[in-house]
């Protein structure tokens, strides 16, 4: 995959390129402030094509503050298909939902910076991220429960429920879900449909219902 | 005054103020609601005797100004003075003058800057301002008065003598209120160009801004605190983590050499976050500085800076803890700036541990140091105020740079049961 690498910080960019590289992507540029994430990102799209995901700090100069994340939201309303992946050393909710509030549904990730550390985790993040998917770090998804605790609907869900739950808007599919829960897929799936009838929603597949998900933590 | 309080008018606020001296001027600005508890009240009545006299201070304030126009600071002087006075007609305590202000010459323009013109002017224009509906109230009072007196007196009781007395009724409430309203609003007025401003007003107002720039200061620290973490110790352990996850990552592929090299970043990336760390630390609060005191700090402070550091001590009284902080941070400071902004290749320390204890630092830069709210120098000044200091900074374009300092330093007092 080509990808875009953005994070001011020069030693965290050499390792996440390094690390890219060596899972066999192709790092076609880097930026190390805001500005220049966003010059690089039309420059190629300008030439050689968009690259297939941008890999962003949320934290970047000028302002060292989310001047990253306003980049990406304007990235993503200038080419829609352009999937983004936000690194993070906060867990901000309110980050993650200004990102998703952009409506665009090309892929879409927010994930705390330490996570590069589960190396295949991570990559499987990239690859998802790329290929359309969502991933919300499980951190900003337990706060978002957490925040809707007094929720009546959330209140009505079991424990296991709530498992499944987060896992599935961290985006999980129905297999790791069963994976990680150690149960069967079958068990999942009617967790899965349990959930949406009492939150209301569609029973969506893969990322549509992850969106679902968000979308109503967020409400 | 006791009128006023077991009137209606403001009672709730004006309970709990046990010491005259501070009745506000704005307990007179809740007229009673019931128009009837308005006739029985004080406030009115005080309101209008307060109305009636303004017009006499006001016309002989316009008069005394027209005569001896060339005397106008001692016309406004003095007609402030009465208006101080005549306060009390409203149950208000008198408004003392600054004591400075009594002694002062009245030509002296600060007589003008207590407020003393301002009050002439609203004198003369409420005097002007009262006479017209004064004339009118007073003559409706008196007539509808007059109309029920001769109804009452007459003992004939008709229609007519109900109208008569309830027409003096409402006629005299709203003379009471427009009374009111026209001495609340003199009142006010006069109270803010005079009101007394005492040294602990003062004092009470300085510490307030004080107070208020240090919690500045503190935000300030907090937001340099995170800063330093995030772009520091945090930037290292996410690298460590990521090298670890290498370190796995190689070694699930067999590869052991590319494993072993990422465990070497990691190693690397940990003595980095501890170093990071421990410079953050000490900008927290040098420990040094509680080990071994100010001189020690100092010297440790010099040993680190990228430029030459003189430093020269005199004195054996070491400091207590505030002052120590806030000296090594004006050091600290000094050092800063002559690194990063002055191009300086020398600093030179003056420290002279007596009380007061007396701190100056020199370097050799390229000047124009400023001191602009909210940054660095300005809050160590105000902490250096806090602990009872004072700073001067002279740094002219071109240099040098000059920092002096001054704290109190008094000898720590033994303990009394020391044997």
């Amino acid at each position: 995959m080509r990808l875009l690498v953005a994070d001011d910080a020069a030693l965290i960019r050499a390792g996440l390129v390094g690390l890219l590289e060596r899972a066999g992507h192709q790092v076609v540029a880097e930026a190390g402030d805001a500005p220049e994430l966003l010059a690089q990102c039309r420059r190629l799209a300008n030439g050689d094509g968009l690259p297939d995901l941008v890999i962003a700090d949320v934290r970047m100069p000028p302002t060292m503050t989310d001047d990253g994340l306003h980049a990406a939201v304007q990235l993503r309303a200038e080419y829609p298909s352009l999937p983004v992946l936000m690194l993070s050393q906060y867990v901000a909710p309110a980050y993650a939902s200004t990102l998703l509030e952009g409506g665009a549904s090309s892929g879409l990730g927010y994930l705390l910076k330490e996570r590069v550390g589960r190396v295949a985790d991570f990559l499987a993040s990239v690859e998802l991220v790329a290929s359309g998917g969502v991933v919300v770090d499980p951190e900003v998804i337990s706060q978002l429960l957490n925040s809707r605790r007094g929720d009546p609907v959330l209140g009505r869900l079991t424990p296991r429920e709530l498992e499944v739950l987060a896992l599935m808007a961290n985006g999980a599919a129905n297999q790791q879900i069963a994976d990680k829960l150690v149960i069967s897929t079958a068990a999942v799936a009617k967790h899965v449909a349990n959930i949406f009838t009492k939150m209301g929603l569609g029973p969506d597949e893969d990322n549509r219902r992850v969106r679902a998900v968000l979308a109503y933590l967020n409400r | 005054m006791r009128g006023l309080l077991s009137g209606r008018a403001g009672t709730a606020r004006v309970a709990i103020v046990t010491d005259p001296s501070q009745l506000d001027v704005r307990v007179i600005l809740t007229p009673p609601r019931n128009p009837l508890r308005m006739l029985i009240s004080p406030l009115g009545w005080r309101a209008v005797l307060y109305c009636a006299t303004a017009i006499a201070v006001g016309l002989s304030a316009l008069l005394a100004a027209i005569v001896g126009f060339f005397m106008l600071p001692l016309v406004a002087w003095a007609t402030a003075n009465v208006e101080r006075a005549r306060v009390v007609l409203l149950g208000l305590p008198r408004l003392t003058p600054l004591p400075r202000s009594g002694v002062r010459h009245p030509w002296d323009s600060q007589g003008f800057g207590e407020g003393n013109l301002a009050v002439w002017g609203l004198t003369v224009l409420f005097g002007l301002l009262d006479l017209v509906p004064g004339l009118i109230l007073s003559a409706l009072v008196l007539g509808t008065g007059q109309w029920a007196w001769h109804r009452v007196s007459t003992l004939s009781v008709t229609m007519d003598t109900v109208w008569a007395i309830l027409t003096f009724v409402v006629v005299l409430t709203i003379g009471l209120y427009i009374g009111w309203a026209l001495a609340a609003a003199q009142a006010t007025l006069v109270d803010q160009q005079l009101r007394p401003y005492s040294e602990l007003n003062r004092k009470v107002d300085e510490l307030r801004e004080s107070r208020r720039e240090l919690v500045d200061v503190f935000a300030q620290e907090r937001r340099r605190i995170e800063r330093d973490l995030h772009d520091g110790a945090q930037q290292h352990l996410v690298l460590l983590s990521l090298h670890l996850g290498e370190a796995e990552y190689a070694l699930d592929q067999g590869n052991t050499a590319e494993a072993k090299q990422a465990l070497a970043s990691a190693q690397a990336s940990v003595e980095a976050a501890m170093t990071a760390l421990r410079e953050t630390v000490r900008g927290i609060h040098p420990q040094i500085l509680s080990d071994r005191g100010l001189v020690a700090a100092v010297h440790e402070l010099a040993s680190r800076q990228p430029v030459a550091v003189d430093v020269i001590v005199g004195g054996e009284q070491e400091p207590g803890e505030a002052v120590s902080l806030a000296a090594y941070y004006l050091v600290s400071e000094a050092f800063t700036n002559a690194a990063k902004h002055s191009r300086a290749t020398r600093c030179r320390v003056e420290l002279r541990l007596n009380d007061p204890l007396e701190l100056e630092v020199f370097d050799d830069g390229i000047g124009g140091a400023r001191i602009v709210p909210g940054h660095g120098l300005s809050g160590l000044m105000e902490r250096a105020q806090a602990v009872g200091g004072q700073c001067w900074l002279t740094s002219p374009i071109g240099g040098p740079t000059h920092l002096r300092a001054v704290f109190p330093n008094p000898a720590p007092e033994l303990p009394t049961d020391l044997r």
